[in-house]
């Protein structure tokens, strides 16, 4: 492993608990108002604990082993169809970024900007893209160690101002149909399924003393501040809630309007668009690393990052203007390309791990 | 080449290699033979050339080898010379060197006396409380004054000679126990192999020795006091002390170290607290002000309260430049208000301040060409700028960055810029040190001295970050 190749459980932690939430501020709140109205956070809940599960499979899968992910599934598996797996991988990452990078291009457009910006304002990100994903995983995981108090900052911000302005019996009642929260859980899973990253970042760690205790508790700290984040949103707008996305930007500007102290909120939405380049990124830095570690690039990592970074660019240049229309064809289309790569390969490598190892532990007893 | 038996000869080979006025060539008679005593004029003692080595050597009734002439002179630092460029050496740094006929050893004698200020309190790190000495041009002198804080034995001193025309002495100084060994060898590799011709300064060494030599990030530590440098070597950092250089090196080398002052040590630890979180806000004032006040006048108007609002759209009516352009053309106005008044003589300065705030500033406002919150922007921006002295150089390039990219692209190029700036920054190292030490990675014993310190008392442990082998500040186990 380079020195560029360092994480730590800490920082692993810290992904998770930043880059896990932040993806999901900006247009999941109001999408799943829309699907599960009063139920949204109840059908968040359950893709958590679905995600959670997968995360759990995957710490477990990283837990049992020393080599690295490629290795364990060439052994596993065999080359062609670990080879395979891995671009499907790559591909997968590149798509993953696709939705979170319209809506970061979207924010910052529609909110930041008094008159609509060119693209050229936004085409900008690909170069510090290409940058982060090129500095490797070491440099990363540390930045989002500085990311966590802009996170904090930004989050403290944001509720300061909007749980004031809350209505919450707009939740009630509680108990709400199945069919309900299973439309929200379902509708809403391109925006998850983010814990099969960690089964990638674990052949970076550096130790893995108290992985699943940690990573658990670090995942549920992200659940709960998403969550929360819905409940407030639904809160504030409640049957209109649908249609208020970039959910941060609008969820406390109306103590800012009534004390007229300036757009304050602005800095809370600000640092969360900082957090969210590294959210992107993770998915080109990951898509990176695979494709460096199939075609064994290991010492000419700058073609690559460029090369997908540009791929990410001349998807946001012919969908710049067409987010709903993009996220919808997402849905329809990679949904189950999604499912199959976040949530399927992942339980099958964890179960297969597992049996390989008995296998091999039944073998060496029985030499 | 080898000294011969022939003091003739000896003398005549020296005097080809260096003829110049000022090296004497001092004849005498030493028992029953001839000697010279050779020196450079301003750079040695003659008095104590004189009273301990010539006159005794003079007095002596027989001398027949080196140990003879060796045993006659009253010096306590003496080194035996076999080849003429080892004398002419000596003597170009202020030893004198004692030829004798007959015997081709050459005798050098440490009479060293190179000319040097006064310790004084130095000009870029005043402060109300603590020592007030600084360190000078000799390395000697300022290897005394750390040595007169760290009565150690395991200090240690190791000097090096570098640079193929000058010969400048420059010393490792480090604890021993304290200080990472690897630290240390990495240190002297780095320096050994610094091929040049001259060291004038301390910054050449720095320049060689950094890791990242197109870096605008400082990458070595360096301070002109004596107790920031011996506190320093007392966590576990190692020093470099250069000849001819009043600013002493430290390695490895955070950015918080930056942020840090001397006085906060000396000072009440509430008060030390809110001037490092002061540094702070200072630093991100003087970067980001005129970037952000720029994307919000060009960009984002909705950023900025609507009685401020007013007030700078009355502010700025009938100002011909655009925002970007106004505030470009005012902070380079100020950068060269700034260049000139450091180098310019201490009597202009009064003068040149009068200049430039009345005469540029108000005449400026009063005429039209720029707008008052730009020149309060501009100045509070200068004067944050200058609350972390040691950041200054880089404050100054990230500024304009900042500064560029808000005027082509607004507020997002100022995050897109922080974002690479941010990675930038983590993914440095400093002698295997990380740069953004204790905050990434993160470790909370060492955040006892960061941005928020801790009291005194508490701060048992030696920062974990510098990897030193004894790790508690204060025996108490």
């Amino acid at each position: 492993m380079t020195n560029t190749k360092r994480l730590s459980v800490r920082q692993l932690c810290f992904i998770i608990i930043t880059l896990f939430s932040v993806s999901k501020f900006y247009v999941l709140p109001a999408f799943v108002s829309g699907l599960s109205k009063e139920a949204g956070w109840m059908a968040t809940s359950v893709n958590f604990a679905l995600d959670y599960l997968i995360l759990f499979a995957c710490l477990i899968a990283v837990k049992n082993t020393d080599k690295t992910l490629y290795e364990s599934s060439t052994e596993i598996f065999g080359k062609p169809l670990t080879n395979l797996t891995f671009i499907l991988y790559a591909v997968y990452f590149i798509i993953k970024a696709f939705v979170p990078l319209l809506e970061q291009k979207n924010t910052i457009s529609l909110t930041f900007y008094d008159s609509q910006p060119t693209l050229l304002i936004f085409m900008p990100f690909f170069i510090v893209a290409f940058y982060i994903a090129k500095k490797g995983v070491n440099a990363f995981s540390r930045s989002v160690e500085i990311l966590l108090w802009v996170f904090a900052l930004a989050l403290l911000i944001i509720f300061a101002l909007s749980i004031p302005a809350g209505k919450y019996q707009a939740l009630l009642p509680f108990s709400q149909p199945p069919s309900r929260v299973f439309k929200g859980f379902y509708g809403n899973l391109i925006w998850f399924g983010d814990p099969v990253i960690v089964l990638f970042l674990g052949d970076y760690l550096t130790e893995k003393k108290k992985l699943i205790k940690k990573c658990t508790i670090s995942f549920i700290i992200s659940a709960v501040i998403t969550i929360s984040l819905i409940v407030v949103f639904y809160a504030i707008f409640d049957s209109i809630a649908e249609r208020q996305y970039y959910a941060p930007i609008k969820m406390s500007k109306y103590s800012i309007t009534l004390s007229n102290i300036g757009r304050l909120d602005y800095l809370g939405s600000i640092l969360f668009s900082l957090i969210s380049i590294y959210s992107i990124t993770l998915y080109l830095l990951l898509a990176t690393e695979i494709v460096n570690k199939v075609f064994k690039f290991y010492n000419n990592n700058f073609f690559v990052p460029l090369a997908i970074t540009t791929i990410e660019a001349l998807l946001i240049f012919f969908f710049q203007n067409e987010i709903f229309t993009s996220i919808a064809f997402v849905q329809k289309y990679f949904q189950p390309f999604f499912i199959v790569m976040a949530y399927l390969l992942p339980l099958v490598f964890t179960i297969a791990t597992v049996i390989w190892k008995n296998k091999r532990r039944q073998n060496v007893q029985a030499c | 080449m080898k000294l011969s038996s022939s003091l003739k000869e000896n003398v005549k080979n020296i005097s080809e290699q260096i003829s110049a006025d000022d090296i004497i060539f001092y004849s005498f008679t030493a028992g029953n033979l001839s000697a010279v005593a050779i020196y450079a004029e301003d750079l040695s003692d003659k008095v104590m050339i004189g009273k301990q080595v010539v006159k005794p050597m003079q007095e002596a009734d027989k001398l027949n080898d080196y140990n003879d002439f060796k045993a006659v002179v009253n010096l306590p630092e003496t080194e035996e010379l076999f080849t003429l460029s080892d004398c002419v050496q000596k003597v170009l740094a202020g030893d004198g060197v004692i030829l004798v006929d007959q015997i081709p050893v050459g005798l050098s004698v440490a009479t060293r006396k190179p000319a040097s200020r006064a310790v004084t309190e130095p000009p870029t790190a005043s402060i109300l409380k603590g020592p007030r000495e600084g360190f000078v041009e000799n390395a000697q002198v300022n290897m005394s004054l750390v040595r007169q804080r760290i009565k150690t034995p395991d200090l240690k001193y190791e000097k090096l000679t570098v640079g193929e025309i000058s010969k400048t002495t420059v010393g490792i100084v480090y604890i021993k126990g304290v200080a990472n060994q690897k630290t240390v060898d990495e240190l002297r590799e780095k320096i050994s192999k610094i091929c040049v011709d001259g060291v004038i300064d301390s910054s050449y060494i720095i320049k060689s020795i950094s890791n990242r030599k197109t870096s605008m990030f400082k990458q070595v530590g360096s301070t002109e006091k004596p107790d920031i440098f011996s506190s320093k070597l007392l966590e576990g950092r190692v020093g470099i002390i250069v000849d001819g250089s009043p600013i002493a090196l430290t390695v490895p080398f955070i950015l918080l170290e930056d942020f840090q002052s001397s006085e906060d040590y000396y000072i009440n630890t509430y008060r030390a607290n809110f001037s490092r979180i002061l540094r702070v806000i200072a630093v991100i004032i003087s970067i980001m002000l005129p970037a952000f006040f720029v994307a919000a006048q060009l960009f984002h108007l909705q950023f900025i309260p609507l009685a401020f609002l007013l007030t700078i759209v009355g502010s700025i009516k009938g100002i011909p430049l655009s925002p970007s352009v106004e505030m470009f053309v005012t902070l380079l106005i100020f950068e060269i208000l700034n260049e000139a008044s450091i180098r310019m003589p201490r009597y202009v300065g009064i003068a040149m301040s009068v200049v430039g705030a009345l005469v540029l500033g108000e005449t400026a406002v009063n005429a039209g060409m720029v707008s008052t919150p730009t020149i309060m922007i501009i100045a509070l921006s200068g004067i944050c700028f200058y609350a972390v002295p040691d950041l200054n150089e880089t404050l100054s390039v990230l500024r304009i960055m900042f500064l560029t990219i808000a005027g082509f692209m607004g507020g997002y190029g100022i995050i897109l810029l922080s974002a690479g700036l941010i990675t930038y920054l983590c993914a440095f190292d400093s002698f295997g040190t990380p740069y953004m030490s204790p905050y990434s990675p993160l470790n909370l014993n060492d955040m006892q001295d960061g941005i928020l310190m801790g009291f005194y008392a508490e701060q048992t442990m030696r920062p974990e970050f510098l990897k030193s082998k004894n790790k508690r500040r204060k025996r108490f186990d």
